[in-house]
C-alpha cells in the first residue's frame, strides 16, 4: 500500500507536466497576440515597434524557451504573471477567489452525499415500492436535466417568482452566517443536484448488489437485528465503490462552477475562468486553467489512495 | 417478475454454455443472437420502451425540421417580438422577433447531428485504440495505458472549454465550426471508449476460439477486429448511447457559455443564454429550450439503462 501510494505520488509530476504543457501550448493556439492585446493597432502594426515589444515580452525566443520561463516562474516563484485586463498579480485575483469556490463546491458536496445516500439505501431496501420509483425518477430526472437550466428555473421560481431567496452576492460564513447560509442555498443546490442524482443511482445499485451476498443472509441467519444489518454491515461495503465514484465527480462539479457562478455572480475561480476567455485574458486563462487542473488531479489522486485504503480486499493484499 | 407468457424459445437469452466454441468463432454469432433478444425484450423493459419512443420523437423533429418548423429560425421579425405562446408561435417569440419553436426544432436537428458525429469520432478514435491495446498486451498495453490515464486525469470540462473558444477565436464559417466542435467533443471520448474496450477485449482474448484461429492461422488484425471485437460490443453501444446525452448536455453547456455556434444559429443552450436577459418579464423563453435539452438526455438516459437491462444482465439495476 505505501509503495503503491509513493509510485502514484511520484506519477503525478510527469502527468502535471504534461497538463502544464497541455495548457500552454493550446493557449498560444489561439489566434492574436499578447502583444495585439496589450498596444492599439495601430502601433502593433508597426514592425519596429512590434519587434521591439517582442523582445521586451520575450516573445521572439522560441516557444519552448516561453514554456519554460513561463513554468520555472510558476513553480520557484509562483509568479503567475499579471492579467492583462485587470492588470492585478494573478496569484492574487485566483487565490483570493479560490476560497468562495470552495464553499461552494464542498457545501454542494456535503449536502449532495447527505441526501444522496440515505436515499438510494432506502430506495434499495424498499425496492420496487414507491419510494423506490420516486428515489429512481428523480434520480432520473436529475441526471437529464443541464445544471444551468436548473439554476434558471431556480432563480425563475424561488427569487423572482417567491421572493424567497436571494439569486446573487456573496458573503462570507465569517462575517455574517446567516445571510451567507441564505445567498449560498441556491447556488449550492444548482450544483449539487447532479452529483446528488448520480450518487442515488449509484448507491442503490452497490447496495443492491451487496444485499445479495451470502454475508447478509449469514448476519440475519444469526439474529441480528435488520437495521444494524444493512446500516452496519451492508452500507459501509456498499460505500466504497460510491465514495470513490462520487469523489471523481466532486472534481467534475469543480467545472460546473464556471456556469454556476456566472448564473449567479459568485465570485470565485469559476467566473474568473468565464471572464477570462471571453475577454481574451490569455494569461489569467492559462493560470485558472492549470490551477483547477492541478486541483482536479490531485482529487483523482486522493480518491484514488482513498479507495485502496477503504477497500480491505486491497489495502491488506 | 413472473409473467404468465413464455419466453419463445428462439429468443430464450443463450447463456455461454449454449454455443459450441466453433459457433461463436464465426464473426461474433453472440452478438446478433443478442440483437435479436434485445428487440424482444425491448418490448417487455417498459421504460427503455418510452426511452425508444422519446428517441424516435426527436430523431422524427430532428430529421423534419424544415417540414416542421413554421418560421425561419434565423429572420428577426421586430415587429412581432417578445411574444408568449399563441396559437401563430407556438412557443412564442425571442427578443429580435424570432419564433421560439421553429428555433427548437432547428436546434434539435443540430444537436442530434453534433453528438452522433461526436460519438461516432469517439468511436473511432477509441475502438481500434482499446482493441488493439487489449489484443497485443504488453509494452505497447502499458505505454496506451498510461496515456490514456494521463488523458483522463485532465479536467474534462476545462479541455472542451478551451477547445472551444480556440474554434470560437478563428472564426471559421458555420460548418467549420462545427465540425471543430463535433472533432473536439468526439475526440475527448476517446480515452473512455479506448479503457472499456481494453478491458473486455483482454477478457475475450483468452477464449478458445481465439486460440484456435491463431492456430489456424488466422492474421492478428482479422482475429482482433472481426472475431474478438464483435463480441465485446455490448459495453460499448451502452457507452455510446450514455455518450450521446453527455455530449448534448456539454454541447448545450459551451453554447450557453457563448462558445458554440456564432449567433443567429438556432441552438438549445444559445437560447437559453438570450433568455436570462429578460427573466422576469418572459420566463418562457427559458424554459422551452432547457426542456428540450432535458427531454432529450433524458431518453438517452432511459434507453441507455434499458439497452444496459437487456444486453448485460450482470450490470442489471433491479
Amino acid at each position: 500500500m505505501l509503495k503503491y501510494t509513493f509510485y502514484r505520488v511520484l506519477q503525478l509530476v510527469p502527468v502535471w507536466l504534461l497538463l502544464s504543457i497541455f495548457v500552454f501550448t493550446i493557449v498560444h493556439a489561439l489566434p492574436g497576440d499578447a502583444i495585439d492585446a496589450l498596444v492599439p493597432a495601430d502601433a502593433a502594426s508597426n514592425p519596429a515597434t512590434r519587434a521591439a515589444l517582442e523582445k521586451e515580452l520575450g516573445l521572439d525566443k522560441p516557444i519552448y524557451v516561453q514554456y519554460a520561463k513561463w513554468l520555472g516562474k510558476i513553480v520557484l516563484h509562483g509568479d503567475f504573471g499579471r492579467s492583462i485586463t485587470t492588470r492585478r498579480t494573478i496569484s492574487v485575483e485566483i487565490f483570493q477567489r479560490l476560497p468562495a469556490t470552495l464553499y461552494l463546491a464542498v457545501t454542494a458536496l456535503c449536502v449532495s452525499m447527505l441526501i444522496a445516500i440515505p436515499l438510494g439505501t432506502i430506495a434499495a431496501v424498499k425496492r420496487r415500492t414507491f419510494v423506490d420509483y420516486t428515489a429512481t425518477a428523480t434520480a432520473l430526472t436529475g441526471v437529464s436535466v443541464p445544471e444551468f437550466w436548473l439554476a434558471i428555473l431556480f432563480v425563475l421560481f424561488f427569487a423572482l417568482y417567491l421572493g424567497w431567496l436571494p439569486a446573487s452576492e456573496y458573503y462570507s460564513p465569517f462575517d455574517h452566517l446567516g445571510l451567507s447560509l441564505k445567498h449560498l442555498v441556491l447556488p449550492a443546490t444548482a450544483l449539487g443536484v447532479r452529483l446528488a442524482a448520480i450518487t442515488t443511482r449509484l448507491t442503490r445499485s452497490a447496495m443492491l448488489d451487496e444485499i445479495r451476498k451470502e454475508y447478509v443472509d449469514t448476519a440475519r441467519a444469526l439474529g441480528l437485528p435488520e437495521r444494524r444489518v444493512i446500516y452496519k454491515y451492508t452500507l459501509r461495503n456498499a460505500l466504497i465503490p460510491t465514495v470513490t465514484v462520487a469523489g471523481l465527480q466532486f472534481a467534475r462539479l469543480l467545472g460546473g462552477t464556471v456556469v454556476i457562478e456566472s448564473i449567479f455572480s459568485w465570485p470565485g475561480v469559476g467566473l474568473v475562468l468565464y471572464e477570462a476567455l471571453m475577454g481574451r485574458d490569455y494569461p489569467m486563462v492559462q493560470a485558472a486553467v492549470l490551477i483547477i487542473g492541478t486541483a482536479f488531479v490531485l482529487m483523482n489522486l486522493l480518491v484514488d489512495l482513498t479507495y485502496r485504503w477503504l477497500n480491505p480486499r486491497i489495502r491488506l493484499g | 417478475m413472473a409473467k404468465a407468457t413464455v419466453t419463445p424459445k428462439h429468443l430464450t437469452p443463450l447463456g455461454v454454455d449454449d454455443f459450441p466454441e466453433a459457433v461463436l468463432a464465426r464473426r461474433g454469432a453472440r452478438f446478433w443472437h443478442l440483437l435479436k433478444t434485445a428487440v424482444w425484450e425491448l418490448w417487455r423493459n417498459r421504460l427503455a420502451s418510452v426511452g425508444a419512443v422519446m428517441l424516435l420523437i426527436l430523431l422524427l423533429v430532428a430529421l423534419l425540421a424544415p417540414l416542421i418548423a413554421r418560421y425561419d429560425p434565423v429572420k428577426q421579425n421586430y415587429r412581432e417580438m417578445l411574444q408568449g405562446p399563441s396559437a401563430a408561435h407556438y412557443f412564442g417569440t425571442d427578443k429580435f422577433g424570432r419564433d421560439i419553436w421553429s428555433r427548437v426544432v432547428w436546434g434539435a436537428q443540430r444537436s442530434v447531428i453534433i453528438s452522433v458525429l461526436a460519438v461516432m469520432v469517439g468511436l473511432l478514435c477509441g475502438v481500434p485504440l482499446g482493441t488493439i491495446s487489449g489484443f497485443y498486451g504488453g509494452k505497447l498495453d502499458a505505454v496506451l495505458m498510461r496515456v490514456v490515464d494521463a488523458w483522463l486525469s485532465m479536467p474534462g470540462i476545462l479541455l472542451y472549454l478551451i477547445a472551444a473558444a480556440i474554434i470560437q477565436a478563428y472564426k471559421l464559417s458555420l460548418f467549420w465550426n462545427t465540425v471543430g466542435l463535433i472533432i473536439a467533443l468526439g475526440v475527448a471520448q476517446t480515452p473512455s471508449m479506448a479503457r472499456l474496450l481494453r478491458g473486455s477485449v483482454l477478457a475475450e482474448r483468452e477464449r478458445e476460439y481465439v486460440e484456435a484461429s491463431h492456430v489456424i492461422g488466422e492474421g492478428h488484425l482479422y482475429i482482433a477486429f472481426c472475431q474478438i471485437l464483435p463480441n465485446c460490443l455490448s459495453p460499448v453501444i451502452i457507452q455510446g448511447t450514455i455518450s450521446l446525452g453527455i455530449e448534448m448536455l456539454v454541447l448545450a453547456a459551451l453554447s450557453f457559455l457563448g462558445l458554440g455556434a456564432p449567433p443567429p444559429t438556432p441552438d438549445w443552450g444559445a437560447d437559453l443564454n438570450l433568455a436570462r436577459e429578460h427573466m422576469e418579464t418572459l420566463p418562457y423563453l427559458a424554459i422551452f429550450p432547457g426542456l428540450a435539452i432535458s427531454f432529450a438526455v433524458l431518453a438517452f438516459n432511459l434507453f441507455g439503462d434499458g439497452l444496459r437491462d437487456m444486453l448485460d444482465p450482470r450490470l442489471a439495476d433491479s
